[in-house]
């Protein structure tokens, strides 16, 4: 029977029916054996390996079916799973020789011939005639060993029945061992095989090729069927043939392939060569060239992933940078295509996630440039190497943090992606529903990621893949323990927890540029996202593992971890609120560093709006983290500068509330209470609209009354609230509830600001329930802040026996309006009616004169619009009221702060600024105003628009001082700028010590700016004025600024590398005592300096020996060389470990001499 | 809201020189064995200098031996290289390489394919080393009750 003509499907099913229906044994017996039989005859692994499943679970007792389950693995490639299977047999049934046989021809197809000849060895062990054993032991053995060996030839059996076998055997080793062509010829003749059969034809087909020049090989290509076995024999021996040379090879493929272009066989085979040629030309470091062959392979096998990853390698190598941030960016492309064709296997997703590792690994640490730094502390002789933020390079180069986050997150992304689908593998075994919940969500937020790195095709795999973690968080249960994570859910665990220290780190010590607001977001919230997937044993794991190696940051989190949570047990289990407080903690940090930072480098001077926002900002940390005494402090330093005194206050009084002991900012907050003292003396408090721990943003969205209720509840002083509830209660025509909020305003509100505005409230609560009574939609058009609309309704109200509230109200609308006299009467007409005293502080100010309101009113437009960046507007409003007012003293104050506004977007720029639009003004000071707007000079015209303020409005006098104040500042700082750039300039012509002079004689101001200290010390450095030097850098010690302590961290450093640099040159010039005396002085800070000092002593000591020979003077000369070696000696270890070869060079030199 | 682009850093990529690949003068696409291999003829031609040198070895091939010790236990296992491998996979990746289809033109696996056109030519009844062959599968021929049960499914043409 052949089996090959058998319809095995029909088979299986009419012989499953039968089963089905008889249930006999005889049924069992013959499905089993034709679904194990149909592994053979199937081209589809699904139909073949369910087949096999089958025939097990049908007849479990037959070893064959298992055996055949393996068989059927090895036709389809899957070498591991026919392995796994045949180990899996029971005793008695794994040492039978075909189970052995098997397992051999399997393990040899891994590649593993020794293993392969041991197992067929055993396999002959058990049975000495097996034929297929003693073939596969004589191949495996061939194999194994490069020559010698075919006298083993002689023990197989010869027949007909192995002519097959023999053929085989003879053709592959005529293939695999060149060498020993003529004596596999010399089998043949021998008559090994039938002569004549088609076995004998074949054998010397093989054989004949092997012996063949390319060309012919070629030819036996050409003539072979297409996409035959034959032709890929024909084909790979071809390629064998020119294996040492590739551009050979290329020519005669490409050659074959212009005559037989519908060959893929060819294709593949040219491609291959090709690929060679660039593996080759990469090696002799011709990069141009293996780029082209690299090219060519793309054009050809456009799918093929290594070629994209080839062009990027070599872009890289040729140092194209531009080039190759395309060409990686294409392969990662190209990855996420396929993933979208579905190839999502964990080896695919580790080929996805590698260039994402590469380049989070380049950007964390590559030197002075990467996020990270290593930074190394001299502790006697210890020298301790710790992780630090690398903040000049972030400041320099954001995009290089930005890498670091979108790649790590990237990376960790097809990390998890790689798991697959199980949710205790791909949410790292979840302790509760909420916690899957949560890991899913941060692990979505992380595939953002990658629609940043790969538009479109990154953006719909984030959508495939988030959909994919939400799956797998669905129907998490409460669990009660944890179960071992495997070794691949382990490693990826791990990278999160690494990136979470090291995001710790950034947290807490990167100081982030205000003006980069994304990059600071894009930080935020990756620690939001990586914040779920901490768990305190893999730390524990890695700290125990880590402790050796190069520095990381996971001690650094675990420190922290202990500080907050206040741990101090050896072990650590943490629940997920107290790993949400750590990540609270975190985020809350890295927004007071923004903070901190912006009101460091504005060295106070923020306008008020700013001052609101960065206190905002302090409100949203102090939500993640209420017990921040850093955060108190900036709090109470920022709101004290904006004259906010009485939030200010609660600052300091929160801060003393969260300090521990003795706390290093306790003194600078007792320094802001003196301040918030003197300010209240001079009467300067201002209120916040939102008011402290305010939550302006959340609320705003918040309409719902009840729970506006809520939060005043929580912030019993925020007239921001009060007035927003009693206007919802007022449009509910809840008037009862609003005047009671009104009243608890004026009860809890007892700050002078808040007093007045709580009182303004109530008296107009009182007077727009009238206005509704009579006219219900003037008075919602009034709440709704267009409050000039009602005026018509106010007309047809009688002001004859009107309540004093309504006329009150009424003056508002005419404010509104600009009907300034009719406003002013109607707030005189409020006063006089007014019977409660409390209204009376109200009313007033605005019945003696309406024009306080309508400056206030101007201001608040003006301080918008600066906000905005409308100068424009800005000018032509204060234009509008100085030339509509009866006093417009007070604006000549504000023309002048907004031309500064408008002066300092344009410093440096070479542009002029917005000047005041032309004005005509009826008062006495016309002239000078005039002549101060006239000046060409914007500084200049500031200046005495201020001075003009002064000396005609005395409220405005200490504004405007100021404001001169500031100017003075400003002219300060540009004078320091121009004598840096002139200083850099001669730096540049190699005029050192001119530059030094343009920087000599700045003033006070010189030795407070950092850059001035900075230029100074190193052109002293140049000069080899190393004293001077250290008197700079210890002013510039004292500094704050980041730059500051950066560039005082590096001086040690660089002064070596300069005395290093001096004593060298005298050396050159053989004044040794003075390279002595620099030598000396010369404090090494890493050991690799310790190096360098050794050598350079030893390298005097040397030069100055070989004078004193010279001189003839061998006494000196070998006490000095002796000197040397001992220097050198000292430091040999060491310059091997580092491979200092100048050190080295010179030891053997000095040996050589002194022997 | 402008959706962030894909970061473009100034500082270029560079491989590390002192990979251990690089340290030991191996290709990071070498196989276990190679390296293996090359680990221990590096470290026995350490040894022999020393044992050469006797008491007067100076500290070359002490340092010597301990970098190589360095290296194995960095890449000298399959686990040990695989977990270098994922921290470090700019060494592989900044190299040129072939692809896993270039393998085909191997030796061995040439040979593999002569089987297999054999198995084309000669039939499956042949005696050869192949997982399609019937003696594999079937060493002592079928059943004949099961060549009576499939009879009706066989195919005339």
């Amino acid at each position: 029977m052949e089996l090959s003509r058998i319809n095995w499907s029909a088979a299986a099913v009419e012989l499953a029916d039968e089963h089905h229906r008889t249930k006999t044994p005889r049924a069992r017996r013959a499905l089993a054996a034709v679904s194990s039989l149909r592994g053979r005859f199937s081209d589809d692994f699904t139909v073949a390996a369910a087949s096999a499943v089958r025939a097990v679970e049908l007849e479990p007792l037959d070893p064959m079916h298992r055996v055949r389950e393996a068989l059927m693995r090895l036709r389809f490639g899957d070498v591991e799973g026919a392995i796994a299977r045949l180990d899996a047999l029971g005793e008695g049934v794994s040492d039978l020789p075909l189970v052995l046989v098997i397992k051999a021809l399997a393990t040899a197809r891994r590649g593993e011939p020794r293993t392969a000849r041991n197992i067929a060895d055993r396999a002959l062990q058990v049975d000495a005639k097996h034929a297929g054993a003693k073939f596969l032991h004589t191949e495996t053995n061939l194999a194994a060993q490069a020559k010698g060996g075919l006298d083993k030839l002689a023990e197989l059996p010869k027949g007909a029945a192995y002519d097959a076998a023999w053929a085989d055997l003879l053709s592959k080793l005529a293939i695999t061992r060149p060498g020993d062509t003529r004596a596999v010829a010399a089998q043949l003749d021998r008559g090994v095989i039938t002569k004549g059969t088609r076995a004998d034809s074949l054998a010397r087909t093989v054989i004949a090729w092997t012996a063949a020049s390319a060309d012919e090989l070629a030819a036996a290509v050409a003539a072979q069927p297409k996409d035959s076995r034959a032709e890929q024999v024909a084909l790979g021996l071809l390629q064998l043939k020119l294996d040492d040379d590739a551009t050979a090879a290329v020519k005669i493929l490409r050659g074959l392939q212009a005559r037989e272009p519908d060959r893929a066989a060819v294709r593949r085979a040219l491609v291959s060569a090709m690929t060679r040629l660039a593996v080759d030309e990469a090696a002799s470091e011709r990069f141009a060239a293996a780029l082209r062959a690299v090219q060519v392979c793309l054009e050809l096998e456009p799918h093929e992933p290594v070629h994209h990853q080839n062009r990027a390698a070599l872009f890289t190598l040729l140092g194209e940078h531009e080039a190759s941030l395309d060409a990686w960016s294409e392969l990662d492309r190209h990855h996420y295509r396929l993933a979208l064709l579905g190839r999502l296997d964990p080896v695919s997703t580790r080929r996805y996630g590698a260039p994402h590792r590469m380049f989070s690994q380049a950007a964390r640490l590559s030197g002075r440039t990467g996020v990270f730094l290593v930074e190394e502390t001299r502790k006697g002789a210890l020298t301790e190497k710790e992780l630090v933020v690398n903040q000049e390079a972030i400041d320099r180069d954001p995009e290089q943090l930005r890498q670091w986050l979108h790649h790590t997150r990237a990376a960790l992304v097809w990390g998890f992606a790689g798991l697959g689908t199980q949710q205790n593998r791909v949410l790292l075994a979840p302790s509760s529903p909420a916690v899957a919940e949560a890991r899913a969500e941060s692990l979505c937020a992380l595939t953002q990621s990658l629609a940043v790195l790969v538009p479109d095709e990154g953006d719909r795999l984030a959508q495939r893949l988030s959909a994919r973690f939400r799956t797998a968080a669905q129907g998490a249960q409460m669990r009660y323990s944890t179960p071992e994570p495997d070794a691949d859910a382990l490693a990826v665990h791990r990278l999160a927890v690494e990136t979470y220290a090291e995001l710790a780190l950034l947290c807490i010590r990167w100081e982030p540029d205000p003006n980069k607001r994304a990059l600071f977001d894009e930080v935020l919230e990756t620690v939001r996202a990586v914040s779920t997937l901490f768990d305190e044993r893999v730390l524990e794991g890695l700290l125990a593992e880590r402790r050796d190696g190069p520095p990381t940051a996971l001690g650094f989190l675990e420190s922290i971890m202990r500080v907050v949570l206040e741990i101090s047990t050896r072990e650590v289990h943490l629940d997920p609120q107290q790993r949400k407080r750590i990540a609270n903690m975190l985020t809350a940090n890295l927004r007071v560093n923004i903070v901190e930072r912006r009101v460091v480098d504005s060295q106070s001077e923020l306008s008020r709006h700013e001052i609101e926002g960065l206190v905002e900002q302090l409100d949203l940390a102090r939500k993640d983290d209420p017990e921040s005494a850093k955060l108190e402090y900036w709090a109470a330093h920022l709101l004290m500068v904006g004259d906010f005194l009485d939030e200010a206050v609660e600052a300091i009084s929160a801060f003393h509330k969260v300090a521990k002991g003795d706390h290093p900012m306790a003194s600078r907050i007792e320094r802001i209470q003196e301040l918030i003292d003197e300010k209240r003396k001079a009467g300067r408090t201002k209120q916040r609209q939102g008011g402290i721990g305010g939550a302006p943003i959340a609320s705003r969205d918040d309409k719902d009354i009840a729970m506006r209720e809520q939060e005043l509840e929580v912030q019993p002083t925020s007239m921001h609230l009060y007035t927003e509830l009693c206007h919802e209660l007022a449009m509910a025509d809840r008037w009862r509830d609003a005047h009671a909020w009104a009243g608890r305003a004026l009860a809890r509100c007892l700050t002078p600001a808040g007093q007045t505005r709580a009182r303004e409230l109530a008296l107009e609560l009182l007077g727009l329930e009238i206005l509704g009574r009579a006219d219900t939609a003037a008075m919602a058009t009034f709440i709704a802040g267009a409050r000039a609309s009602a005026v018509p309704a106010f007309d047809k109200i009688s002001s004859s026996d009107s309540e004093a509230s309504l006329e009150y109200v009424r003056g508002l609308s005419l404010l509104a309006a600009d009907r300034r006299n009719l406003a002013q009467a109607a707030f005189k007409l409020a006063f006089e009616r007014c019977k409660r005293g409390i209204f009376l502080a109200v009313l007033r100010p605005l019945a003696q004169d309406v024009e306080t309101a309508v400056l206030e009113a101007a201001k608040k437009e003006i301080d918008t619009a600066l906000a905005e960046g409308r100068l424009r507007d800005a000018f032509e409003r204060i234009a509008e009221r100085m030339t509509s007012v009866s006093r417009p003293e007070p604006y000549v104050l504000e023309l002048a702060r907004t031309q500064l506004s408008a002066l300092l977007p344009t410093i440096g720029t070479g542009d002029a600024p917005l000047a005041p639009p032309p004005l005509r003004v009826d008062a006495p000071w016309k002239v000078e105003l005039a002549a101060a707007l006239g000046a060409k000079d914007p500084a200049i015209r500031i200046r005495l628009l201020a001075e003009l303020a002064a000396k005609v409005h005395d409220p405005s006098a200490r504004e405007a001082a100021a404001l001169i104040r500031k100017l003075d500042d400003l002219d300060e700082q540009l004078g320091l700028a121009s004598a840096l750039e002139q200083s850099s300039k001669k730096a540049a012509a190699g005029n050192t010590a001119a530059a030094l002079e343009v920087l000599g004689d700045l003033g006070p101001a010189g030795d407070r700016s950092a850059r001035v200290l900075r230029q100074r010390a190193i052109l002293l450095l140049k000069l080899e004025r190393f004293d001077d030097a250290d008197i700079e850098i210890a002013k510039l010690a004292q500094l704050p600024e980041p730059l500051a302590r950066e560039f005082a961290g590096r001086y040690p450093g660089l002064l070596f590398r300069q005395k290093i640099a001096s004593a060298s040159g005298h050396v050159r010039a053989k004044d040794f005592a003075q390279a002595r005396l620099l030598l000396d002085a010369c404090v090494p800070t890493a050991p690799d300096q310790e190096v360098e000092l050794a050598y350079c002593r030893g390298y005097c000591a040397a030069a100055d020996g070989y004078r004193a020979h010279q001189e003839g003077d061998r006494v000196n000369a070998k006490r000095l060389l002796l000197e040397a070696l001992k220097h050198v000696e000292a430091k040999l270890g060491e310059a091997r470990t580092m491979r200092h070869e100048r050190l080295l060079e010179l030891y053997t030199q000095l040996e050589k001499d002194v022997g | 809201m402008r959706q962030p682009t894909r970061p473009r850093p100034k500082t270029r990529l560079a491989i590390d020189p002192d990979n251990a690949y690089a340290r030991l003068g191996s290709s990071p696409l070498a196989s276990i064995d190679e390296i293996k291999k090359l680990l221990s003829d590096k470290r026995g031609k350490a040894m022999a200098a020393r044992r050469a040198k006797g008491q007067a070895a100076a500290g070359e091939e002490e340092a010597e031996i301990i970098e190589l010790q360095d290296i194995e236990k960095q890449i000298g296992s399959p686990i040990a290289r695989a977990a270098y491998d994922r921290e470090h996979p700019q060494n592989a990746l900044l190299t040129v390489q072939p692809s896993s289809r270039d393998k085909a033109f191997e030796p061995a696996r040439v040979a593999s394919f002569v089987t297999s056109w054999f198995v084309e030519e000669l039939g499956p009844e042949a005696m050869l080393l192949h997982p399609d062959a019937y003696w594999l599968w079937i060493p002592g021929g079928l059943d004949p009750d099961l060549v009576a049960q499939l009879e009706p499914f066989t195919s005339l043409e």
